[in-house]
Parts: structure tokens; C-alpha cells; sequence
């Protein structure tokens, strides 16, 4: 299904091809005020316009798991979603839907600070960098242990969290990042031990 | 009655003007399937080939408009 966006950057684009075909063919026509706003419109507003509304597009398409999955590397971690075990965290995320399915690997993977989002979309650029000349490295790796905070986006302050007994005497060390979730919760995406584990259709 | 003013463009700016559409064309063309497609080959495409491409043909563009006629 098309969105909105890209129906109107591909108006955009439609526009801007018609008028630059007559300016390749006829530059002189931009001597002229009327053929001098034209080439501004054609060669300057609507290209930046494009340019601006096709990065917002990719931008949003970069959030999904398709995308995500669309990279070899990270297939097995897709793979690891449908494990028939409810032990594992990012499976039992997805299944349950506890994070939306079609934004899962973004929902558990964004730096939440400040300036999180635009340090991800800097770091996704060289993984697209490495995935395209196949220099990723393997297994892949985090590049810092998995901070408590992404688990904290929905956790902290549930009743889940806040009354179950076990979490009470690790609150303050998870808090301040010395104890980690993953200390307990430690199934996760285990790539490399998912053919001993059944698989879970969503079709059946 | 004063004669109406036709400005004349240089050939250098003719030129100018020709490869700037020329190049934004050829962005547009690269980027228009990148569109709909969501996968990361597409987004390295939209943003090396066809960035560069519209972004050099913007800039040509301006570089033709401040370019002085002969």
C-alpha cells in the first residue's frame, strides 16, 4: 500500500522531469522571468523538496523490520522472534506483542537519549556501509553492553515490574546500570543455538 | 517608448543550466524506484547515487544562476 508521501514525492518528481526535459532540450528558455521561475522551481525548490520528503520516507522505512530483516546478517536475529519458547526475551516480546511487530528490532534497539535517534541513524548507515560490501563482522555484535534504560521505556513504573518480588532487592543497581537486566532475563537472541529450539507459526 | 529588455544567456550558462537538469533528471530517475522499495540497497541508493546526483545539479543549477553573461 502506498503512503500519501510517496504518492505525492512521486507528483513531485513527475513535475520536475517534465520541466527539466524542456530545459535540457531548450536552456535558453530560462531567459526569460517566466523561464527563469521555472528553472528555479525545477532545478532548486522541487529537487530540495524531494531530496527532504524522500529522507523523511527512507527515515520512517528504516524504522521497520522488513528493513531491518532485509540485511543478511541480521536474518537469524528475525529468525529468533518465532522461537517456540516463551524464555526467550525477544521472542516472547514479539509474540505477545508487548512491541509493535512491524517496528520490533527498533522498538528494543533505539538509543532512548537525547539525541539517540540521529546516533542510531549515524551507526545504521555504516551497518547498510558493511552490510553492502559484506565487511559486517560475525557474529554481530552490540557495541556497548544492552542498557537497562531501553528496558525501562516500558517497564519501569509497570506493575509487572515494580511488584514482582524477585526485581526488589536488584531495583537501585538496575536503576543506575551496575546489575543488568540481561543478568537474570539472559535468553536472548542466541543465534547460534536456535535449530535446537521448535518454531512458532503465526499461520497455524 | 522604452525597447522591452531580453536578457541573453551565456554559453557557459546554457550549459551550466542543461547539465543541472541533466543531472537532477538522472537523480530523480535513480531515486523514483528507491521509493518503493524498503530494503537497505534501496536506502544507499536514495542516499549516495541519487543525493549526489540532485545535490550536484542544485549546485550546478546556482552555479549558473551567479555565473556572469559574456
Amino acid at each position: 500500500m502506498l503512503s500519501g508521501l510517496t504518492v505525492v514525492l512521486v507528483l513531485l518528481a513527475a513535475v520536475n522531469l517534465g520541466i527539466n526535459a524542456v530545459l535540457m532540450r531548450r536552456p535558453e528558455t530560462a531567459a526569460t522571468v517566466g523561464g527563469r521561475v521555472l528553472a528555479l522551481v525545477a532545478l532548486f525548490v522541487l529537487p530540495g523538496l524531494l531530496l527532504l520528503g524522500g529522507a523523511n520516507l527512507h527515515y520512517k522505512q528504516a524504522q521497520t523490520t522488513e528493513f531491518c530483516l532485509s540485511c543478511h546478517a541480521i536474518k537469524p536475529f528475525g529468525d529468533s522472534l518465532f522461537v517456540d519458547d516463551a524464555r526467550f526475551l525477544p521472542a516472547s516480546h514479539f509474540q505477545n506483542k508487548r512491541i509493535p511487530a512491524d517496528r520490533a528490532c527498533y522498538a528494543c534497539h533505539t538509543d532512548y537519549t537525547m539525541f539517540g535517534d540521529v546516533d542510531d541513524k549515524l551507526r545504521g548507515v555504516r551497518h547498510l556501509w558493511h552490510n553492502f560490501w559484506g565487511t559486517a563482522s560475525a557474529p554481530i555484535q552490540l557495541y556497548e553492553p544492552y542498557p537497562n534504560r531501553a528496558c525501562f521505556q516500558c517497564h519501569q513504573g509497570a506493575r509487572s515490574y515494580e511488584e514482582q518480588i524477585e526485581h526488589a532487592p536488584f531495583k537501585e543497581k538496575l536503576l543506575t546500570g551496575a546489575n543488568s537486566c540481561l543478568m537474570c532475563h539472559n535468553l536472548v537472541h542466541e543465534v547460534d543455538k536456535l535449530d535446537r529450539f521448535g518454531s512458532w507459526n503465526p499461520e497455524v | 517608448m522604452i525597447p522591452r529588455h531580453r536578457s541573453r544567456l551565456s554559453g557557459r550558462q546554457t550549459g551550466g543550466l542543461r547539465w543541472a537538469a541533466t543531472f537532477i533528471a538522472l537523480g530523480i530517475v535513480v531515486e523514483l524506484p528507491t521509493l518503493f522499495w524498503n530494503h537497505t540497497v534501496s536506502f544507499l541508493l536514495f542516499l549516495g547515487p541519487g543525493t549526489l546526483l540532485v545535490g550536484s545539479g542544485m549546485v550546478l543549477y546556482l552555479w549558473s544562476v551567479v555565473t556572469r553573461s559574456e
